[in-house]
């Protein structure tokens, strides 16, 4: 599990996701709770649209110390022959900083694959 | 002559010996991306008499050699080529889905590059480039956005029954999520207990899900289209490489029935030099039948000879054999008569080919 430090009285923070090795993906974003299995966020997606892979961490900024990022993803290589590996990626921004990044690396089979990455957000 | 006969039988025992029950199965040996790559390259250096390109999926990198069979001797392999696909070895691993929705025709350009030495006087080279591209593939899942549709619901599904079953274990065991993400140990638990409470049903239904579009697609429509340039060398070093041969190749593929396919072909050469210029034009069918692994086709080809001023007919019967994985064996036979001289030859042709073995990762 990666931790990231942010500034808690910086700007808001922002989780954004990145999906590479040509697969097709879901996947569940939870935002927990410190200390808590309380879901603060729940979203889920795919990657058939980059765009929409990014998400807002609430405010205030500071209230994120201890939160734990969750990012399940459920996958199938395209052209497992062809393209072998996969990477899935986490990264972290406070503003336009990125502050750091969580990845998953491993090779492509053909079947269906999953992935689970975790981060924990800690006020610096 | 015997020679030739002698491969012949000994592929056609050993692919019918060789054949596993698991063979069976149309879908799963009869995949429309063809494993055998024709390289546009290897054409123009005139080792087949037949001017068919097949259409292929592209390969990352993939080789041929030949002219084990120069008309009816067999003889030292003289011939090679290479083709990459420069879009997928530069992207590789960093492709996204985005990427490939934006640029598949891209994904689909191979470059090939073959040189071939003269057997008569052993010096003089000829050095080929050709350059290939798929314009339509309605078989092909990765284009296909039912399936994909499909996919990415079964995908969603499972990862929020996964996230059922997470909440589930940690609630029955008092855990807090933060704790088992930190614990290496506890977290291989609730691995473990997902996976047992979801069993293999997800996978079972993405690969039903695989197999039952293959099924509807393996044969569907493709067309390929590729242009080639030929330049002859007077010595083995390819040095002052003067190019005389320009060729454009289109390729048809559509399904017959259920178990065939069936290959129209278009060829054009344009012949130039200092004392002449003149085009051959060739007109190929080809019909496919058998598994991906083991396959056999006929062939019939009508070709125009404006140097000759002659037409020629080719007919022929061949078979592709996939020896290991990575290596596959090309082999025909047939009989090429030229209609206005009333001439016939027997012609035959024998190839290797090689791809990156699917067990082997190298990016």
């Amino acid at each position: 599990m990666k931790t990231i430090e942010f500034d808690p009285n910086g700007p808001i923070l922002k989780v954004n996701f990145k999906f590479s090795g040509f697969i097709l993906a879901s996947y569940t974003y939870t935002l927990w709770e410190a200390e808590s299995n309380h879901k603060v966020v729940y979203e889920k997606g795919n990657n058939q649209n980059p765009q929409d892979d990014s998400y807002q961490l609430p405010m205030p900024v500071k209230a994120n110390d201890g939160r734990l990022i969750q990012l399940r993803t459920e996958f199938l290589a395209q052209d497992p022959d062809n393209v072998k590996k996969y990477t899935i990626t986490a990264e972290v921004y406070q503003g336009d900083t990125l502050l750091d990044k969580a990845e998953d690396q491993g090779d492509n089979t053909g079947s269906a694959q999953s992935s689970l990455i975790f981060i924990k957000l800690k006020a610096s | 002559m015997k020679k030739l006969v002698f491969i012949l039988s000994w592929l056609v025992t050993t692919t019918l010996l060789a054949q596993s029950p698991e063979d069976t199965t149309l879908v799963k040996n009869f995949r429309l991306d063809f494993a055998v790559p024709d390289m546009p390259a290897f054409k123009m250096l005139g080792t087949n008499p037949s001017n068919i390109l097949r259409p292929s999926s592209p390969q990352a990198l993939s080789l041929m050699i030949s002219e084990f069979g120069g008309g009816d001797e067999l003889i030292l392999p003289k011939s090679f080529a290479a083709e990459v696909a420069p879009y997928i070895l530069m992207k590789s691993g960093s492709l996204t889905l985005e990427d490939y929705d934006n640029n598949s025709s891209l994904y689909s350009l191979r470059l090939s590059v073959g040189t071939n030495r003269n057997p008569e006087n052993n010096t003089t080279t000829d050095v080929a480039v050709g350059l290939r591209m798929t314009l339509m593939d309605e078989g092909d899942l990765k284009n296909d956005g039912k399936y994909r549709k499909h996919v990415y619901k079964l995908l969603d599904d499972k990862a929020t029954l996964k996230d059922e079953y997470q909440m589930e274990y940690l609630n029955q065991n008092n855990l807090i999520m933060a704790d088992v993400a930190a614990n290496p140990n506890l977290r291989a638990a609730m691995d473990k207990y997902i996976d047992e409470k979801l069993k293999s049903e997800f996978d079972q239904r993405l690969d039903t899900l695989k197999q039952g579009f293959k099924a509807r697609n393996w044969n569907k429509k493709k067309l390929d289209v590729a242009v080639g340039m030929l330049g002859s060398s007077p010595d083995s070093l390819a040095k002052n490489v003067e190019f005389n041969k320009f060729s454009l190749w289109s390729t048809y593929g559509a399904p017959v029935g259920k178990n065939s396919q069936l290959l129209l072909g278009f060829n054009y050469n344009y012949f130039s030099n200092d004392s002449t210029e003149y085009g051959v034009t060739s007109l190929t069918s080809r019909l496919y039948g058998g598994s991906n692994s083991y396959k056999g086709f006929g062939e019939l080809q009508i070709k125009r000879d404006e140097n000759l001023e002659s037409n020629f007919i080719y007919m022929a019967l061949g078979g592709e054999i996939n020896i290991k994985d990575g290596i596959w064996a090309n082999i025909s036979a047939g009989l090429e008569r030229n209609w206005t001289d009333n001439n016939s030859a027997f012609v035959s042709h024998f190839d290797l080919r090689f791809t990156i073995p699917e067990k082997l990762k190298l990016f």
